[in-house]
């Protein structure tokens, strides 16, 4: 179980650096012309591929760690993909996406993500012996 | 016969394996690791040195063997090889190929390896064979997941991620249990990804 403040906080800040960014660029592609179920698995697919293109661009497997850092920010890019779709989607035009709200509710994502996963990884360290 | 497309991919990576690895996974994981190899004694065989990044958390005084399916890998871990205080050998080699006699090491480790090797109970299998009886290996690596949504995820990805480095969805443990070592203990250090497996050769 990671107890180091730098980790703590790089973990959580890759989270919802990756759930904006993805959230952000996916209100962007995706529009109310989409089937809904077609939308939201290439919202989540789209925010998978995107997370893991940012973690390493932004220098955060570089900083943080590897799987460590993949797994937590592609579970981010899944439900961010879906959200910044959503909101694409409910809107007439690009131009009446509330960024403000949005880049909120993604970095709370992020947060959630995070701590969500923090849970996983108490319950599930340890040793099993056989 | 060496696995021609493996190698031009680990050769291929060498150039940036670094930059991921260096850092980050370094400081996040050196502690357990340095752990792990603590346990090193006789003769081991260490397998995927890649670009030496591993050296700097093996003991001292240690006779060991370094192999790597890439050359260009093997090129970067040579000042990291020639600054380790021990006997420390490395060779350009293909674990499911491996040219020794049978029964030749006391240890084997691994780190982050069979994520990547492209048979993975061949090559469990391989190290088995040239373990000696009651043999341990202990190995450092990154697997998949039993959870939901780690275990979609990885799946889904595993395809795009093979083409430039490793697999995200192998089931290391049992592969290693497929190969038929005796599993003693597997550590999972993050989530059920990260993880310690210690194993053995049967005796008999």
């Amino acid at each position: 179980m990671e107890t180091r403040l730098y980790f703590l906080i790089g973990d959580l800040f890759a989270c919802m650096l990756v759930a904006v960014l993805v959230a952000v660029a996916c209100s962007l592609c995706f529009s109310a012309a989409w089937p809904m179920p077609v939308m939201m698995i290439a919202s989540m697919l789209l925010g998978m591929i995107l997370a893991l293109l940012i973690a390493v661009v932004a220098g955060l497997i570089y900083f943080f760690g590897a799987m460590e850092i993949m797994v937590p920010t592609m579970v981010t890019g899944m439900f961010a993909g879906m959200l910044g779709a959503m909101v694409g989607a409910g809107v007439e035009a690009v131009s009446d996406i509330n960024y403000q709200a949005l880049v909120l509710q993604a970095a709370l994502l992020g947060v959630a993500v995070n701590l969500v996963i923090r849970v996983y990884s108490m319950v599930l360290s340890g040793k099993k012996t056989s | 016969m060496v696995d021609l497309l493996t190698k031009r991919k680990w050769d291929r990576a060498a150039k940036s394996f670094d930059f991921m690895a260096a850092k980050g996974p370094e400081l996040r994981w050196a502690g357990f690791k340095k752990a792990l190899f603590s346990h090193m004694d006789g003769k081991v065989l260490f397998l995927a040195v890649g670009t030496g990044l591993d050296i700097q958390h093996f003991p001292p005084d240690q006779n060991i063997t370094g192999i790597d399916i890439s050359s260009a890998m093997l090129e970067k871990a040579k000042d990291r090889a020639d600054a380790y205080q021990g006997n420390l050998e490395l060779i350009e080699m293909d674990v499911h190929d491996l040219p020794y006699e049978d029964n030749s090491f006391d240890q084997v480790y691994t780190s982050c390896t069979f994520c990547s090797v492209p048979d993975p109970v061949k090559g469990l299998e391989s190290l088995k064979r040239v373990l000696k009886p009651g043999g341990e290996i202990r190995m450092f690596e990154h697997t998949g997941s039993k959870f939901f949504p780690f275990n979609i995820m990885m799946n889904i990805m595993t395809p795009l991620s093979k083409k430039v480095g490793p697999e995200m969805n192998r089931n290391t443990a049992e592969n290693v249990r497929l190969a038929g070592f005796e599993v003693i203990e597997v550590e999972n250090l993050f989530l059920d990804v990260v993880k310690t497996i210690y194993a053995r050769k049967p005796s008999a």
